[in-house]
């Protein structure tokens, strides 16, 4: 799935119809108009991520569920030995066709982190504009409501590097799930699956903050 | 006030206490099953707190995230609180019902007291087969009363435990439905008992129509 880049809420109301247009503000341009955009793909891709989270979590969990069905399933034929190993090769299969399903939706979610990089990194480029721009002048101009522009690229800079930590625990994570007997291990796997233990719950407040303040909400 | 006049009063605050009974009985059911599900969530939670304790995670992959077990310990005890909010609201819920029928069940005793003497044993005991007596009801109703105040002392009791009594917390769902099993016989109590004044009710609610 290749992510167009559409520089609006997912959420919000359908576009008005052409015959009505209100010119109250004046249409952003620049600066204003790139942070403002990047604001609302950081929204959308955040979404993204929640949904693949999700889709990936049923699919750790069913296979976390088949392993341990199959460790137990060995565990017996190590006791008594009757070779009915006909469903177990079938759970065999089963469990080798999640896995790469897993290491697909993995995939995806390592693009959407890379885009929220990218991201930061445009928002580092603004800064460094109006950095030029401004050059011997007192105070760059505030191009929203408080925020100076910085802010942005900092806020976005802390928002990344979470999402950067928590796709190398979740890469390995998807490298060991398949493999570890240890049931107690394998629940950590899935808990930190599903918290996302680096994902702050502040990123809520910090994405919410820039949507106020680029004006994609209501104050 | 003749000995009719007083039983018709009597009557009267008996259907209004049992419409009463009927509709909070459904609230009843309904924030018992919610919790229910409350305590299979917070029993999962605490098998993952469990694991996350048992497990050294220096010894696994995960050796390379060194603050991994503080913030999965974090976030698990996060959600652990807020489960244990929704279980909260939902007992205030349940609580409310105690209350409402025993406020219900006392202003009837308070009406049949008002009556008493007017009314006489001897009505008080005369049933029919529409209706039953006023004794009959008077005790039902206390019954039902205690039914509701001896189920929401035992669920309060059951939950308070420490919330880092893990091992606990994840037996809760059990015990929690073993309530419900001793209880089975005394669930049909109020059923049952609406099912007795049924009849009642109805001819109470032709004689306002026609009054």
């Amino acid at each position: 799935m290749r992510y167009t880049g559409i520089h609006s809420l997912d959420n919000s109301l359908p576009g008005k119809s052409p015959g009505f247009v209100t010119p109250k503000r004046p249409a952003l341009t620049g600066s204003a108009r790139k942070i403002k955009d990047n604001v609302a793909d950081w929204h959308n891709l955040m979404l993204k991520w929640e949904n693949l989270n999700d889709s990936a979590f049923g699919l750790a969990s069913k296979i976390v569920n088949l392993r341990v069905s199959l460790l137990s399933y060995e565990k017996m034929l190590v006791d008594d030995t009757s070779p009915t190993n006909e469903n177990i090769h079938q759970d065999k299969e089963e469990l080798e066709r999640m896995c790469s399903e897993l290491v697909d939706i993995l995939q995806s979610m390592h693009q959407i982190q890379m885009k929220m990089e990218k991201l930061t990194s445009t928002f580092k480029g603004v800064c460094d504009l109006e950095a030029f721009q401004c050059r011997g002048e007192a105070s760059c101009p505030v191009l929203f409501h408080t925020w100076p522009t910085s802010l942005f690229y900092e806020t976005s800079q802390k928002m990344s590097d979470m999402y950067k930590k928590e796709m190398s625990l979740k890469r390995t994570i998807v490298g060991e799930i398949a493999h570890t007997p240890d049931q107690d291990l394998l629940m950590v796997y899935l808990s930190c699956w599903l918290y996302q233990p680096y994902v702050d719950n502040s990123i809520k407040v910090l994405l919410e903050s820039m949507l106020l303040e680029t004006g994609h909400r209501a104050i | 006030m003749s000995e009719a006049a007083a039983l018709a009063s009597v009557h009267q605050s008996f259907r209004q206490c049992f419409d009463i009974i009927e509709k909070q009985h459904e609230e009843w059911k309904l924030a018992i099953k919610e919790c229910d599900s409350i305590l299979v969530t917070l029993s999962n939670l605490a098998e993952q707190l469990q694991a996350c304790n048992k497990v050294t995670f220096e010894k696994t992959p995960l050796s390379t995230f060194t603050d991994l077990q503080d913030r999965l310990y974090f976030k698990l005890k996060a959600a652990m609180d807020l489960t244990l909010e929704k279980l909260n609201d939902n007992m205030c819920s349940v609580q409310k019902v105690r209350d409402a029928v025993s406020h219900q069940v006392g202003a009837v005793l308070y009406v049949y007291e008002l009556n008493m003497e007017k009314l006489g044993l001897d009505a008080s005991l005369k049933r029919s087969a529409v209706s039953p007596s006023v004794a009959d009801m008077l005790e039902w109703l206390q019954d039902i009363e205690k039914y509701y105040r001896n189920q929401y002392i035992r669920r309060k009791l059951l939950l308070q435990v420490n919330p880092d009594r893990l091992s606990e917390i994840q037996s809760l769902p059990r015990a929690w439905a073993e309530l419900e099993d001793k209880s089975t016989a005394k669930q049909q109590l109020v059923e049952d008992t609406l099912l007795g004044v049924a009849l009642f009710r109805e001819a109470e609610c032709e004689k306002d129509r026609f009054s």
